[in-house]
C-alpha cells in the first residue's frame, strides 16, 4: 500500500503535509521548497509508522487528478489497495499554484520564488501542522 | 493490457484514436459525417465526462481500450499518471498515448463550439473538416500505439 498526497505543489504543500504526516522536520528538508520537483511526478518522501510508502505530486487540479486515480482503480490498474489518495485541502493552497505559474518567467521568476519562499515558510508550519494532525486520523 | 488514449476533452481525438484502434473506423477512408457523429462518445462528452475513463472497445489482442478527457492538466498529465503507474507497479499494464499534438485549430475551434458553447450546429462542419485533416496523423499515432503492443507481445 502506499499514501499519495496530492496538493497544487509537489514541492510546497503536498510536501509540508507530508512532512508533517510523517513527523519529519520541515526546515532542515533539502526536498522542501525544491522548484525541480515540480516538473517531475510523484516523489516518495518517506515510510509511515504503518510501514506505508509515502508520496507526494503536485498537480494546478488536484481533484482531477484523484478522479483519475479512482477510475485507473475501476479499470483494474492500480488495484484498490494499492493506493490510498489523499487531496490536500489547506489554508493559502491556491496561492502556492498561482506563485508557481509566475516563477517559470525569467523576470518574475526570482521575485516570486522570493516571495512564496517567506510566504511559503509561514504557511509550511500550518501545512505540516496539517500533516500531523493527518496522520493521527489516517490508519 | 489496457490502452487509453486521452486529449483534452475525451471527446475528439482520444474518441477517434480509440475508434481507430479497436477497428471501428476504417484506416483506407475518412468516414461519413453520419459515421463520424454516430460514433460511441464522439462529441457527446460534458464537463462532468473530465477524468472518465470511458471504454471504447477491445482490439484484436483483447486488450480493452479507452479515451480519456485530461482537461487542462496539459503536457503534465502523462508524468502524472506514468508515474503513478509505476509506484504502484502496473506501468506494464497500461499503454498511455495523447493525443493532443495531433489536433489542429479547425478541432480546436470546432470542439470548443460544440461542447464548451453548445454551438453543434456551428461547432461540427469545423470539427468535421479539422477531424478530415488529421486523420493521418491520427491514425499513424494509433499504428506506432499497435506497434509498440506487437513488438511487446502483449496479446490480452
Amino acid at each position: 500500500m502506499k499514501v499519495l498526497f496530492i496538493g497544487y505543489s509537489t514541492a510546497w504543500d503536498a510536501m509540508a503535509a507530508a512532512l508533517g504526516y510523517l513527523r519529519q522536520p520541515i526546515d532542515a528538508n533539502p526536498w522542501f521548497g525544491d522548484y525541480n520537483l515540480e516538473q517531475k511526478g510523484a516523489i516518495e518522501v518517506g515510510v509511515d509508522r504503518l510501514g506505508r510508502e509515502v508520496y507526494v505530486l503536485g498537480s494546478s487540479r488536484p481533484q482531477l487528478v484523484k478522479k483519475v486515480v479512482e477510475e485507473l482503480i475501476k479499470v483494474g490498474y492500480p488495484r484498490a489497495d494499492a493506493v490510498e489518495v489523499i487531496v490536500l485541502q489547506l489554508p493559502g493552497q491556491k496561492r502556492v499554484s498561482q506563485m508557481l505559474r509566475l516563477a517559470r518567467w525569467p523576470l518574475l521568476g526570482t521575485i516570486s520564488k522570493q516571495y512564496i519562499a517567506k510566504w511559503a515558510a509561514k504557511q509550511g508550519r500550518i501545512w505540516w501542522q496539517t500533516g500531523q494532525s493527518l496522520s493521527l486520523k489516517i490508519k | 493490457m489496457k490502452v487509453i488514449y486521452h486529449c483534452f476533452g475525451g471527446s475528439h481525438s482520444s474518441v477517434l484514436a480509440a475508434n481507430l484502434h479497436v477497428g471501428n473506423l476504417s484506416i483506407d477512408h475518412f468516414p461519413t459525417r453520419r459515421e463520424l457523429f454516430n460514433l460511441p462518445y464522439f462529441d457527446r462528452t460534458t464537463d462532468d465526462d473530465f477524468g472518465i475513463i470511458k471504454l471504447v472497445g477491445f482490439d484484436e489482442w483483447g486488450n480493452q481500450v479507452y479515451s480519456l478527457g485530461q482537461m487542462h492538466l496539459g503536457h503534465r498529465f502523462h508524468t502524472i499518471i506514468k508515474s503513478l503507474l509505476t509506484v504502484t507497479g502496473t506501468d506494464n499494464q497500461v499503454a498511455l498515448m495523447g493525443t493532443m499534438p495531433h489536433v489542429n485549430l479547425l478541432m480546436m475551434i470546432g470542439g470548443n463550439l460544440s461542447r464548451k458553447r453548445s454551438l453543434p450546429s456551428l461547432g461540427r462542419p469545423l470539427l468535421y473538416w479539422g477531424t478530415r485533416l488529421a486523420y493521418p496523423n491520427i491514425i499513424q499515432a494509433v499504428q506506432e500505439v499497435k506497434n509498440t503492443l506487437r513488438l511487446r507481445g502483449i496479446a490480452g
